[in-house]
């Protein structure tokens, strides 16, 4: 028998983690160079007026979106034909959601501080788009908490979208409908809600952080609830590799 | 360690489609059955869900006294290679594949998976989707075997193996069963290649139970009658025969139904010869709709 088998409800965030994260700092190694490679090539044809990182971060959350598609589509079957539960994936993806955006989330802060530097040295004005809960790259916490925050959200929209479509029975229409109402609740609270062909949905306005942080959760936790209510019972239906 | 089966008024609903009706059985621990049934009998919907692939729409399926779906002490014991595969993402390489199943199969045998995939030859290197659909087979019949598993599901996992591979593995399946007891269910349209393994056979139809039975008690409900074609009909004559065939004046007749001693003595003074009937001729009897042979 394997020595290395583990017989404990968390060896699937284990794996993921082990598994996912070196993969991720890859990917934002080489996302800090296409965003230089873009700055240098905006700055070869005009004058740089305000960050490319954090607009370019921005897109990071269709990743997000990609991986919690990916995870319930093509891992959830693999971990119920290796003898894991349905409530034991959510419950490891749920910790591997929240870890994996936590650390993808203080490297974007990382490259947004980096790229604040480059900006001082190269005096050109380093301004943050309107509709962010901060101004500038110096408020590290409210940074981190804005990328963190769209990170789980959008990794948790992908979620319920692929156990909609994958549970089908007519579940497809109603999952889309929740995803666009969690874009637009949660944008409103941490001012990434634009959509391709829509721009932003909704006018970030002023709010309190606290007002903020509210809205997020107001998006956030049907849309958990929903994911989970679709995969507690999910079907796994038989597939061609 | 082995676990039994415990099935009751099990039904399982498709929207309008009902795959398995008040199905019922039970299925004492650390033997091989085969599971047959003809194509949408409901063979896989009922491996999905002693596995907890699914969930029953009413009954109760108790594997080792317990219910399965969402119960992780049944669910980790229990392991189902389906035909399509289901062992790791068609992206993962088949290294990958394999330690992915190291960390999630508590009692994963990770010497006797490498000496099976050297053995059939399966390349590491090469992503799952790449494989072909032999390949595929092979794999999914290297993770059931390692998983080890006190209960193990196989449903048409040998697709695509060609014969020489599924003869390779139905001995290393016989053999690593006689010396790791265990429940192994394989399900099959592969019947008299497969039968010799089957202790007992469990056959449905239309999602219902058709029979179980100790496989060689199934066989003695035929015979097949092979003799001077004019005395093969004399003694077939009222009886069920489910195949006939003839080679000159030596004919061959399948007939179901028992022969007791006196049948028996008949046969041989007329100078007919009695052999054991083909189990896939059985379960064609068994499982057409009527009107069927005479």
């Amino acid at each position: 028998m394997s020595d290395r088998a583990e017989d404990r409800t968390w060896s699937i965030a284990r794996l993921l983690l082990v598994t996912h994260l070196p993969f991720l700092l890859l990917c934002w190694a080489v996302f800090a160079a296409a965003v230089l490679v873009v700055t240098i090539g905006i700055d070869l044809r005009v004058t740089i007026s305000q960050s490319v990182w954090d607009p370019a971060a921005s897109i990071v959350r269709w990743f997000a979106l990609g991986y919690g598609l990916y995870f319930v589509n093509r891992m959830l079957p693999v971990y119920v034909a290796h003898g894991r539960t349905r409530h034991e994936f959510l419950r490891s993806m749920a910790v591997f959601l929240l870890v994996a955006a936590a650390m993808v989330a203080a490297l974007l802060t990382f490259g947004l501080a980096l790229e604040s530097v480059l900006y001082r040295l190269m005096d050109w004005p380093h301004r943050i788009p309107a509709e962010r809960l901060f101004d500038s790259a110096g408020q590290y916490p409210l940074v981190f908490l804005s990328y963190w925050a769209m990170l789980v959200i959008w990794a948790t929209i992908g979620l319920l979208l692929a156990a909609g479509f994958y549970r089908s029975e007519g579940w497809e229409l109603p999952v889309i409908l929740l995803a666009l109402a969690m874009v637009m609740v949660t944008g409103y609270g941490i001012g990434f809600n634009g959509l391709p062909f829509l721009g932003a949905v909704v006018d970030v306005a002023d709010l309190p952080l606290a007002g903020s942080l509210a809205l997020c959760l107001a998006g956030l936790l049907p849309g958990a609830a929903a994911t989970w209510a679709l995969v507690r019972d999910i079907p796994i239906r038989s597939r061609v590799v | 360690m082995t676990l039994g089966i415990e099935v009751a008024g099990l039904r399982l609903r498709y929207r309008d489609v009902t795959a398995l009706d008040d199905l019922s059985f039970t299925l004492p621990g650390g033997r091989i059955y085969g599971l047959l049934g003809r194509n949408g009998s409901g063979k896989t919907s009922l491996l999905s869900v002693l596995a907890g692939f699914r969930k029953a729409s009413g009954g109760t399926v108790l594997v080792d006294g317990q219910p399965v779906f969402e119960n992780p002490g049944i669910t980790r014991q229990v392991c189902l290679i389906r035909e399509t595969g289901d062992i790791g993402d068609r992206d993962e390489r088949v290294g990958e594949a394999l330690h992915t199943a190291s960390r999630l199969r508590p009692g994963w045998d990770g010497d006797y998976a490498d000496a099976l995939v050297d053995r059939f030859e399966v390349p590491r290197h090469k992503k799952l989707g790449e494989l072909s659909l032999g390949q595929r087979s092979t794999l999914g019949m290297i993770f059931g075997l390692a998983a080890r598993t006190p209960l193990t599901l196989f449903d048409e996992s040998h697709l695509g193996m060609d014969a020489p591979s599924r003869a390779a593995f139905h001995d290393e399946l016989l053999a690593d069963f006689m010396a790791r007891p265990r429940t192994i269910v394989v399900s099959t349209h592969l019947i008299d290649e497969l039968s010799p393994l089957f202790e007992e056979v469990v056959i449905i139809d239309a999602g219902r139970l058709v029979l179980q039975e100790e496989t060689e008690a199934l066989r003695a409900r035929g015979a097949d009658v092979t003799g001077p074609a004019e005395a093969v009909d004399r003694f077939v004559a009222g009886r069920t025969v489910l195949r006939e065939r003839q080679l000159g004046r030596t004919k061959s007749a399948m007939v179901y139904g028992g022969l007791d001693e006196r049948h028996r003595r008949q046969a041989r003074d007329a100078g007919l010869d009695l052999g054991p009937v083909a189990l896939q001729d059985l379960f064609v009897h068994l499982t057409q709709p009527s009107g069927g042979p005479r």
